[in-house]
């Protein structure tokens, strides 16, 4: 084997003592050369030659625990060719290759993006079970119970007509069979959930939740019965679960490779990943509307209710007060348009949109435009 | 503000050697670093993030390695597999506590009640774990304060200062709001109310002007605590310039809430003059614009406050009871250069990334000197022992700020 010489400086054990010196490798022997004196330190093989990064000095680390710092790059690689480092400092290197690289990341970025957030999704859904989502709607009703939600002021009247309606629903769902082979606990609540108004939730292990401002604006009951069946959708569609797998893939992924590219860049990501949870958010709404008409078909129920449901929303609440509506669900224009087309192509005849029962409040405008100018 | 020349005159004369300021060479250049970043961030991608670990260490040992003091660089000696396994914990943590959360309320409540016990413990790891893997001319820094005094000042202490704050809003807030005809009681009385209101204030204030004395308590214990070999660092501030700091951003504040509040103020009052109704989508727009307006307000107001503590940090802490730092970061220059750096990162769609951290660890570079008395070598390392997992990780993750390396 050649012999290599190297010169460099030599760092006294743990000290920042120094001095100049020249790393002789003859074969597999290693030297040192300071003046006059030499040393044999020992087989090449047990020196810690630390990787090559940028154009600093390099390390190595003698068997005595002595450090040799040399500037020698090249010659240091010599020593020990090849290898998973040299080839990662190799193509660090500046130099036209790193273009297509640099166009290749957001590329490749993007495609893990495609590959593994689905992965993880079903990778997490698989291995939820049934027990896990009736915990998750147990402790998720705990905390909304001590945040938000009352008692309900419905009569328990009221409540069990909404009941009927609903195991009505469910009882048509047992006939076309489920989209997910989960054991779901459906479970219809009522609240008064003040502040947030008229709404209904679903919760990923069945457990729906309607707030009484809902059943006192719209006592229709076959805008009700609408309104259940686009929750039910989400329970068996398991929206909930996909959304928060999502998010946690997403967390996942941006923290582990983002983190390390930039803590700018690890920021706007996790925005951006908000703002696109927003859309799959629309995408689960629009898939739930779908849900509902089927299962008010097959019920034999009116399928018109969500349209009655987004116009009288539209009406009383003309500048999105409340802001989940206009974030997370799709413009209600557009899903008034999924439902009269799907009305339409079963051969059914659209609503009437301009007599629907006036709420109370109303200024007697026919229109159904919301009000702009007064 | 005592020049440079005045600070340096001033240090205590006498003892071995003579005084030499030497400037904090960067050597780092964006041609050189992009190419390792690019090359980071291609592997973290394709190995589904495992090499990510590698890659924090390849960065940081970047950075140490082109930042030299008289001819000498720095080194970072962890490993990517101390990193991972230090992750592997977080993320292991991280689930268990999601776990617990769904199944059992009771263990939940326990894994926070052991969390914000060991929290100290943490820190204290982190901060070791960070000073002992990095090294100056081949002797290794070290970190000997202890866990309680860590969560003494990283955990109890700020804690106070936000029970304090939030005591005295809601104290104020039941002064100046008729919470009564909210339940349905009786209204308070207004003599009532005053007191109230003032004893909230007062509250808040209070609670205001002690975040100098706590941040002069972090930085005691951090400062004094780091060894470089088997030396001491020593650090002691008068609490005067955290208050310079502190009122200065606190009066930024001020000025950006009344400044932006007034525009919004006087526009939504003309929109309410000329047309009745909703707010339009005008309206919208210009919250949409004044937001950032009010982030970046915010964000260079807090620029202030570090940039003070930063430059107090390093004008005030000797090594060795010889050498000392000085600090010459200006906030109009420090701040421009964070801000443009996001709109760089945000506008290149991140391939900016490395040219931000370079221009940024220039800048810190360029305005550090040491003030070495003597010579800077005849140290020896304290640390042989260099095994253990990354603690820092959990810090990291977390977003604690207990780096007070060379950088911020």
């Amino acid at each position: 084997m050649a012999l290599h010489r190297i010169s460099g400086r030599i760092f006294e054990q743990q000290s920042s003592d120094y001095s100049d010196c020249e790393l002789v490798v003859d074969g597999d022997r290693a030297f040192v050369h300071s003046g006059a004196i030499k040393q044999d330190i020992g087989n090449l093989a047990q020196l810690k030659i630390q990787a090559r990064l940028g154009s600093f000095a390099q390390k190595i680390t003698l068997p005595d625990g002595r450090v040799f710092e040399t500037e020698d790059l090249d010659a240091v690689e010599q020593l020990r060719p090849g290898g998973f480092w040299n080839t990662v400092a190799k193509t660090e290197k500046t130099g036209w290759h790193l273009i297509p690289l640099a166009i290749a990341t957001p590329f490749m970025a993007f495609g893990l993006y495609k590959l593994m957030i689905p992965v993880l999704i079903s990778m997490g859904m698989s291995i939820t079970p049934d027990q896990g989502l009736y915990a998750l709607d147990k402790s998720t009703l705990r905390t909304l119970d001590r945040i938000v939600l009352d008692e309900t002021e419905l009569t328990a009247e009221r409540q069990d007509e909404l009941t009927t309606v609903f195991n009505k629903l469910l009882a048509a769902k047992e006939k076309t069979g489920s989209k997910s082979d989960r054991n779901f606990k459906y479970k219809l609540l009522f609240r008064d959930a003040g502040p947030i108004g008229p709404n209904a939730f679903a919760m990923p292990g069945g457990t729906i939740v309607v707030t009484d401002d809902l059943v006192q604006e719209f006592d229709e009951d076959h805008i009700i019965a609408a309104v259940l069946a686009h929750e039910i959708g989400h329970v068996d569609s398991e929206h909930q679960l996909r959304q928060v797998y999502r998010a946690l893939g997403m967390w996942f992924m941006i923290t582990m490779i983002a983190g390390d590219a930039g803590e700018i860049l690890e920021d706007a990501l996790l925005e951006g990943s908000a703002v696109l949870s927003l859309s799959y958010s629309r995408e689960h709404e629009m898939g739930a509307d779908n849900y509902s008409y089927d299962l008010l078909k097959a019920a034999d129920m009116r399928t018109d209710g969500l349209v009655g449901f987004f116009d009288r929303l539209q009406k009383n609440y003309p500048l999105p007060k409340k802001g989940e509506w206009a974030m997370s669900h799709p413009v209600a224009d557009n899903r008034i348009e999924n439902i009269i087309e799907r009305i339409i192509a079963d051969g059914g005849t659209p609503p009437d949109r301009n007599s629907d029962t006036p709420s109370d409040g109303d200024d007697g405008t026919k229109s159904d435009e919301p009000v702009k100018e007064e | 503000m005592a020049t440079i020349s005045e600070h340096i005159e001033s240090l205590p004369t006498g003892g071995n050697g003579i005084t030499k300021t030497h400037d904090i060479e960067f050597k780092g250049t964006t041609e050189e670093y992009f190419g390792i970043w690019i090359v980071n961030v291609l592997l973290s991608i394709v190995t589904l993030g495992v090499y990510s670990a590698w890659a924090k260490v390849r960065n940081k040992k970047y950075f140490s390695g082109v930042t030299f003091i008289d001819g000498h660089n720095f080194d970072y000696h962890a490993t990517g597999v101390q990193i991972l396994i230090g992750r592997l914990i977080v993320f292991g943590f991280y689930i268990a506590l999601l776990l617990a959360n769904l199944y059992s309320p009771e263990l939940y409540l326990v894994l926070i009640l052991i969390l914000f016990a060991v929290l100290g413990w943490i820190i204290r790891q982190a901060l070791r774990f960070n000073a002992r893997m990095t090294s100056y001319r081949n002797v290794r820094f070290n970190f000997e304060g202890s866990a309680g005094g860590a969560w003494l000042r990283y955990v109890l202490l700020p804690l106070l200062v936000y029970v304090g704050f939030f005591l005295g809003v809601l104290v104020s807030v039941l002064g100046s709001n008729d919470l009564g005809a909210l339940t349905g009681q009786k209204p308070i009385a207004p003599s009532i109310k005053l007191v109230l209101g003032i004893m909230g204030i007062t509250i808040i204030f209070a609670s205001l002007l002690v975040i100098p004395y706590v941040s002069r308590a972090i930085n005691r214990y951090s400062i004094n605590n780091h060894r470089y070999g088997d030396r001491q660092f020593g650090f002691d501030a008068p609490i005067g310039p955290y208050y310079v700091g502190f009122l200065k951003m606190i009066g930024l504040v001020i000025l950006v809430l009344f400044g932006l509040g007034m525009v919004v103020g006087s526009i939504v009052a003309t929109t309410q003059m000329t047309s009745t109704g909703t707010p339009g989508a005008g309206t919208i727009t210009l919250f949409t614009i004044l937001y950032p307006l009010f982030l970046f307000g915010f964000v260079a107001a807090g620029l202030v406050y570090r940039v003070a503590i930063r430059n107090i940090i390093f004008n005030n802490s000797v090594l060795d009871e010889r050498h000392q730092f000085i600090s010459t970061f200006e906030t109009p220059k420090y701040a421009f250069i964070i801000i443009t750096n996001v709109l760089a990162v945000v506008f290149s769609l991140g391939l900016a990334v490395p040219w931000t951290r370079i221009r940024l660890a220039r800048y810190v570079a360029e305005n550090t000197k040491v003030v070495a008395k003597g010579s800077l070598g005849g140290y020896t390392s304290s640390v042989i022992e260099t095994s253990g997992v990354s603690a820092a990780e959990y810090a990291d993750i977390e977003g604690f700020d207990i780096d007070i390396g060379i950088g911020f």
